[in-house]
């Protein structure tokens, strides 16, 4: 017995540096496992927030075609078959067709537009676009126009087809257009209603009505430079999308798009694709928005992804966003440097012959450089401007009474942009999305 | 905690993980995992040694100084191969900040050895005075 408590004292200090390291052992293994269960939660909500913004409606009930056939509109589609077909036709019956077949959309509905819209089969419709307006009408005007055609449809997709050539009946005071469109067009903001709006010129063959009429009141045999005519698709924000994307795709060149809440894309700081400087990714889960900086010894360069295929195609274009891709940040002089679309991004030195599975997410790529961070951290924002496309000014003329000379442009087509601001409070101020990366100096 | 120490115990010989981006994965991942798994390594190498061979085993010839060395060479070379791996898994590309981290584990693999060996040998049987006698 005197011998066997000392010994049992000599092995203690064994036993408990055991235990210790038991300890430490499963420590860890509980660390780990708290770390996994807090990325859970917050993983979580991400992923369902992007299954509800996501489309959820994916048929449209109910879409009305409305094609203006006053004489104005007759130079698109004229009857004399001599001079071929106008890029009206060419352009206009396809789209007639495939929103005719479309699966998409159950229940369609045809008017001619003359003093007020006519409901017509689809087969008359196709058949004036295809071999010219027997009978034009007489003018409408364009606010009596969409004012007819909102109040029609307000749970489904209005198409309106018309050169939008408009000017009030006192034509002196051209500021009128934009008042007349902005009370039309507040009421389809009130139901909730978004825009779109697709331009495309066509040769015109045929009587042009200026809409300033102080030299002569029509250009006959006109005209030698093409006429921009203008598809306008107005609904519910979501149904008007998925039309755009199904339906019209890209068959116009110009668009402009107001009324819509975009979701916020998806975005991540890519830390594996030409990192420059002592930066590292300080988020926990997969998409890093926090970036830790080390030091500032040389200028740190930063690639962010962003996902904007949800976006009109005007803007994802590499021109709009690197005009109106915006960084403000306060207390560093970040910029942006650059910006790739996916497939040219792919092609650049340092990110060619890598893995490229990480980029899959994102369309485009925003290259950053900074060398100053004065506090202790702050956030970049990423904005992406509303800014009305350049083609509208390009396309705008004041007067149109010498529309040979002017060339492809429409009267006071600004005008009637500013009304469909006002009304959907778009403009420059109103950003698509803003997204944050937050920057923070390494503790 | 334990990422902290770990952090420390390798940050004493080598800079901040290079480059800068994979600060988190070597901080957050493979130092505490490199780190706990050399522990254990030179944990059960000491075992072996004094309990398995100089303890259990009726083997009297293996407990000289040389043979005890032949164990702590073994543990930094497991401990060399396995951080080599380890950041190989991670997807990190080879460079000179991961072969000075591989050494640097080596280093710990010997002297984490050399410390159990001097903490636990005096239960064995055959080789409580190994490697040497004071």
């Amino acid at each position: 017995m005197t011998h066997t408590a000392p010994h049992y004292k000599r092995q203690l200090p064994a036993i408990l540096a055991f235990l210790l390291l038991f300890c430490a052992f499963s420590c860890i293994r509980k660390n780990i496992k708290k770390e996994e269960a807090q990325d859970k939660p917050t993983e979580q909500p991400k992923t369902a927030a992007a299954a509800t913004s996501a489309p959820a409606s994916t048929t449209i009930n109910q879409v009305n075609v409305f094609l203006e056939v006053s004489g104005s509109m007759k130079g698109f589609m004229p009857t004399n078959k001599a001079n071929g077909i106008t890029e009206f036709q060419q352009t206009i019956d396809p789209l007639l067709a495939t929103i005719q077949q479309s699966n998409t959309i159950q229940d369609k509905a045809y008017f001619e537009v003359r003093e007020k819209p006519y409901p017509i089969d689809y087969n008359r419709l196709a058949q004036t676009v295809r071999y010219g307006i027997q009978q034009a009408a007489s003018s409408t005007t364009i606010p009596a126009i969409l004012d007819s055609v909102i109040t029609n449809n307000p749970d489904g997709v209005n198409i309106l087809i018309s050169d939008f050539i408009y000017s009030p009946e006192n034509g002196r005071a051209i500021s009128f257009v934009s008042t007349d469109i902005y009370r039309v067009l507040a009421k389809a903001k009130q139901q909730g209603q978004a825009i779109s709006i697709f331009g495309a010129t066509s040769s015109f063959n045929g009587t042009f009505y200026p809409a300033v009429k102080s030299t002569q009141k029509t250009i006959v045999k006109c005209c030698d430079s093409p006429i921009p005519y203008y598809v306008w698709v107005i609904g519910k924000p979501e149904q008007v999308q998925l039309f755009n994307r199904e339906v019209v795709k890209n068959t116009f060149p110009e668009e402009v798009h107001a009324g819509f809440t975009f979701a916020a894309p998806a975005y991540s700081v890519l830390d594996k694709f030409l990192p420059a400087g002592a930066w590292y990714c300080a988020s926990n889960s997969n998409n890093c928005h926090e970036v830790a900086v080390s030091d500032l010894q040389s200028p740190l360069e930063i690639i962010v992804g962003v996902n904007l295929a949800s976006l009109p195609a005007a803007f994802q274009s590499e021109t709009y966003l690197k005009q109106n891709l915006k960084l403000a940040a306060d207390n560093t002089d970040a910029k942006i440097t650059n910006i790739y679309p996916a497939a040219q991004f792919k092609t650049q030195a340092g990110v060619a012959g890598k893995n490229t599975d990480p980029l899959k997410p994102y369309t485009h790529f925003v290259k950053l450089r900074m060398s100053k961070l004065t506090a202790p951290q702050t956030d970049l924002h990423f904005s992406l401007a509303n800014q009305r496309p350049a083609w509208v000014t390009q396309w705008t003329t004041l007067d149109d009474s010498q529309i040979n000379e002017e060339g492809a442009k429409t009267f006071n087509l600004a005008g009637i942009l500013d009304g469909v601001e006002r009304a959907f409070g778009a403009g420059a101020n109103n950003s698509i999305f803003d997204v944050i990366i937050n920057l923070r100096k390494e503790k | 905690m334990l990422p902290g120490f770990f952090r420390f115990i390798y940050e004493l010989f080598i800079s901040a993980p290079q480059p800068p981006q994979t600060r988190p994965t070597f901080w957050n991942e493979i130092f505490p995992t490199v780190g706990l798994v050399n522990i254990v390594v030179s944990l059960l190498l000491m075992l072996i040694f004094y309990y398995l061979i100089n303890h259990v085993l009726p083997v009297a010839f293996f407990k000289k100084a040389w043979h005890w060395a032949l164990f702590m060479i073994l543990s930094a070379g497991i401990n060399l191969w396995f951080a080599l791996y380890y950041c190989g898994i991670k997807d990190l590309e080879q460079n000179s900040y991961i072969w000075s981290f591989a050494m640097v584990n080596a280093l710990y693999g010997a002297l984490f050895y050399i410390i159990f060996s001097f903490l636990f040998r005096r239960w064995s049987r055959g080789a409580s005075t190994t490697p040497v006698k004071f």
